[in-house]
């Protein structure tokens, strides 16, 4: 019965294979002749051997597709993050040109031991309640699925500010340390010798992304 | 009645914070709640739920849990720091490290010696309760991973904490770890993913109840350590908890929004075989339930949606009345806006700026109903930044506009603002240093002086001029209340200052003698909002429960229109109103005319005309208009009310005549909460 599941499980992406091993051996024979005798052991071994083939067929199968998947997550992900860079670089561009206006350079406090702890804990908050898997939807949708559902059944709800409930709010919810992730690999990068720059640039980096989170979220 | 030229001002982007948690205090009926910004709000439940006292919220307070050790309100938060209030001068009275990273809760033993706390570094630390104090006592023995919830053994022998993929039994006084429960992952995919258990409660019977992330209520054994039943009631997290009194009843808390309720019944007749069985569910939010308080008649719920519920059970009070209503409190209530009748400017207070902005300008005339065209837009044209990180508490504009005050918990700031081609703000640096611990500004109709609320309910006087600010006076009541003042108004013609403190006081001082006038006699519901008229010099002073008085200062006593309205009584659909009035105005075209307004509606109360029947029905003008004339003379009452206009923050009357409506729809600030979770319904 498990080998007979297998069959149909990995039939979806496999041509269906023949049950080329049957239990049963035949030879060329007449009508009239009964069935050549198979041993009991030889018939066994027989059976041993289709399923375990059957279960690496299937093993094998799994293990393709889970690869596929893979592949293809990747792939979304990274087309993701290529969206979001671009829309970063153009935030990014945007708050270049509000600052130069009124550039002040400004010392960033030093990241202390605690408020690194508390980013941790924040951080496992939000990803435990709005992370991968917890099958979230947006404002917009409850909403509009809401006017759905209503007395009144109503049309679903458009904004009139198009980044409600939608992006903006999505943006909120990536977690401070992915925001700064993204920046980070954003930003040029130009290796300095110079520590001193470095250690400029990486205060400015910091200051960005302290403004843009105060004034996202 | 009269018509008015209205502004709708929908462009205060008001957004509240989310509730992370709450506590109920049964010996003084307070409810204590702690946003996400670290404000806590104190509720009467005596009161009409009303809105007592807000304390500011500060950057980084992160704030987890909360609890009340008899009068005392203790708070813990991410930031790793224990905080008690000061519930007198709305403020943090001390915060102590406890030095075991962020805390994720907080409990006291039912004694009321001991505070335990749940760290992220796995221990369980406990403090000693001491009079004006807390001291760090010991640590119980250390477990790896956080300690996300806690409950003491009302014997105060045992803890329970909730942790991940466990819950664990320590004996209080050893400090050891008597046993470990452990809570099951959830089924299918999420195999891998851990469980943390969000809350728990240990009961007398030493059942211990859990809420954990799979989304299952659980119930415990405490002696035997065994589980004794699990209900699976949502797809996503548990993540609240909150036990009756008299241990009786459960409630759960889910990222779902509901509320779902477990009763300890039996199901014959002979009471013998009680177990914990299901009841109801309330699905009163939109969004994460994350705090649950359970009364001795209601469950009050808050979470993400921001909204606070209060759902009295209906097997706790009497059906169909007044008590047994559901209430949403989705609003503050204290106005957030300051308005300049003369200028046209209107202040917009959030916790860490302040916007003002100049009305825009119509042309021509309409018919009532009609939107006249913009001729010039409304314009943004300060916002003014907060310095540091306690957040703002109050703020005032002048009604020239030429003065801009206000305070934190820590600093009171002033600022001339100067309107020529262009707007200039500067800040005025040396202020007296009275000027301390303030809860509400107020300036006089002329801008010359200042008035700051401060500790004991008293009040400072400084004069305000284009050279310096200069400290004139402090003014004392007698009567020994160390309430804050909640609200503080003075009178146009410079004589009068009215405050009201959360004892129910309301003081009236006289500003040309400077020192105190008179008490208005006490009514045991707290004033939600107070005015003085422009013309008589009478008070008018709106309750929780909706009761109006008029209080002449000269005579010292309540006028004629108010005993009237007193012996009258007023409407019952006025007194089953669920939102206070937060502001009053007058008409300077009309003395006759008191503007009041609550969330959902705007009322001109005409005191010529006659008091309407206690079980009149209000019918807004748009109805009455198409009564024949015989019958609206008949309905033509005192209490004019217009529901056009809503959700309402605030309402005003300019010095041109024009109404001034401040709207925040509830759409609005719901559109930009934090993601729901995502509820697969039939055929959608």
């Amino acid at each position: 019965e498990t080998a007979a599941r297998l069959f149909l499980s990995s039939s979806k992406t496999v041509d269906i294979e023949k049950p080329a091993e049957s239990f049963t051996l035949s030879l060329e024979s007449s009508d009239d002749e009964a069935p050549e005798e198979v041993t009991f052991e030889d018939s066994k071994a027989e059976a041993l051997r289709s399923m375990k083939q059957a279960l690496d067929t299937a093993r094998r199968e799994k293990q393709l597709l889970k690869e596929r998947r893979r592949k293809r997550q990747e792939l979304f992900q990274e087309q993701k993050v290529s969206v979001c860079h671009f829309k970063w670089f153009q935030i990014l561009s945007e708050a270049w040109t509000l600052l130069k206006g009124k550039y002040t350079v400004t010392t960033v406090k030093e990241r202390t031991l605690a408020s690194f702890q508390q980013q941790v804990a924040e951080e496992f908050i939000r990803s435990r309640l709005y992370g991968p898997g917890t099958c979230r939807t947006t404002n917009n949708e409850m909403l509009s699925l809401q006017n759905k559902k209503g007395w009144n059944k109503s049309a679903a709800v458009q904004f009139v500010k198009k980044d409600w409930g939608t992006f903006r709010t999505s943006l909120r919810l990536m977690t401070r340390g992915s925001l700064l992730q993204l920046l980070q690999s954003s930003w040029c990068n130009v290796s300095s010798k110079d520590k001193k720059l470095k250690k400029e640039k990486k205060k400015t980096l910091f200051f960005l992304t302290d403004y843009f989170l105060h004034s996202l979220l | 009645m009269g018509e008015f030229k209205v502004h709708r001002v929908r462009f205060f982007d008001y957004m509240p914070s989310a509730i992370r948690t709450m506590a109920f205090n049964s010996q003084t009926e307070r409810l204590a709640v702690a946003r996400a910004d670290g404000a806590v709000e104190i509720f009467n439940f005596n009161d009409n739920f009303f809105q007592e006292k807000v304390i500011p919220g500060q950057d980084g307070r992160a704030t987890e849990a909360l609890c009340w050790v008899g009068h005392r309100l203790f708070s813990a938060g991410l930031n790793g720091e224990i905080t008690e209030y000061d519930l007198e001068n709305l403020r943090p009275q001390y915060t102590v490290d406890a030095y075991g990273g962020p805390i994720w809760t907080i409990s006291s033993n039912s004694q009321g010696t001991q505070l335990a706390v749940g760290c992220e570094d796995g221990t369980v630390k406990i403090f000693a309760i001491l009079e004006e104090r807390i001291q760090f006592q010991r640590n119980l023995n250390r477990h790896k991973g956080r300690i996300i919830s806690l409950c003491w053994h009302p014997s105060s022998a045992q803890i329970a904490a909730g942790m991940t993929d466990m819950i664990t039994i320590f004996d209080a006084e050893t400090g050891h770890a008597t046993r470990r429960l452990l809570v099951d992952r959830a089924m299918g995919a999420s195999k891998n993913k851990e469980v943390v258990v969000w809350s728990v409660g240990y009961l007398s019977d030493h059942t211990i109840i859990s809420g954990d992330s799979a989304g299952k209520v659980q119930i415990w054994n405490g002696l035997t350590g065994t589980l004794v039943r699990t209900y699976l009631v949502t797809k996503w997290d548990v993540l609240v908890l909150s036990v009756s009194k008299d241990e009786s009843s459960v409630i759960a808390g889910t990222s779902e929004g509901t509320v779902i309720q477990f009763q300890f019944i039996s199901s014959t007749m002979d009471q013998h075989d009680k177990e914990w069985v299901r009841t109801r569910t309330f699905r009163n939010h939109s969004h994460d339930v994350s705090a649950l308080a359970h009364t001795d008649t209601a469950v009050v719920s808050g979470g993400m949606d921001t909204q606070l519920v209060v759902r009295p059970l209906l097997d706790k009070v009497e059906k169909n009345t007044q008590e047994s209503a559901l209430r949403k409190i989705a609003f503050p209530h204290r106005s957030l806006v300051g308005c300049a009748k003369k200028a046209g400017l209107l202040l917009f207070q959030f916790p860490d700026r302040l916007e003002l902005w100049k009305l825009g300008e119509s042309e021509g005339h309409g018919k009532p109903g009609d939107r006249l065209p913009v001729k010039r837009k409304p314009e943004k044209l300060i916002e003014l930044k907060r310095k540091g990180e306690d957040h703002i508490c109050c703020s005032a504009l002048s009604a020239c506009g030429g003065w801009l005050a206000y305070s934190t918990v820590s600093s009171v700031r002033l600022y001339r603002i100067q309107y020529n081609n262009t707007i200039s703000i500067n800040k005025v640096s040396k202020l007296p240093k009275e000027l301390r611990s303030v809860h509400q500004l107020c300036f006089s109709s002329d801008s010359s002086k200042l008035f700051a609320s401060s500790c004991q309910s008293s009040v400072i006087v400084v004069a305000v001029s284009q050279q310096e600010c200069r400290y004139l006076h402090t003014l004392k009541h007698k009567t020994g209340s160390r309430q804050p003042v909640h609200l503080l108004c003075a009178s146009d013609d410079g004589k009068w200052l009215a405050t009201a403190n959360t004892d129910c006081e309301i003081h009236i001082y006289n500003l040309h003698k400077m020192k105190l006038h008179c008490m208005v006699p006490v009514y045991n519901s707290c004033p939600t909002t107070i005015a003085i008229h422009p013309v008589t010099n009478n008070l008018i002073s709106v309750h929780a429960d909706q009761q109006i008085f008029e209080f002449s200062l000269v005579q010292k006593e309540y006028t004629q229109w108010s005993r009237r309205l007193q012996a009258q009584g007023l409407l019952s659909l006025w007194l089953e109103r669920d939102t206070p009035i937060t502001h009053i105005t007058f008409n300077p075209k009309n003395p006759d005319h008191i503007i009041l307004h609550d969330t959902y509606m705007f009322c001109i109360i005409d005191q010529s005309l006659p008091f309407p029947e206690l079980n009149a029905v209000l019918w807004n003008q748009m109805t009455l208009k198409s009564l024949p004339v015989s019958q609206r003379i008949g309905q033509s009452h005192a209490f004019k009310i217009c529901k056009s206009f809503q959700h309402l923050m605030c309402v005003s009357l300019l010095e041109d005549l024009s109404l001034v409506v401040v709207e925040r729809p509830l759409l609005d600030i719901m559109s930009q909460l934090p993601a729901p979770v995502r509820q697969k319904k039939f055929a959608t």
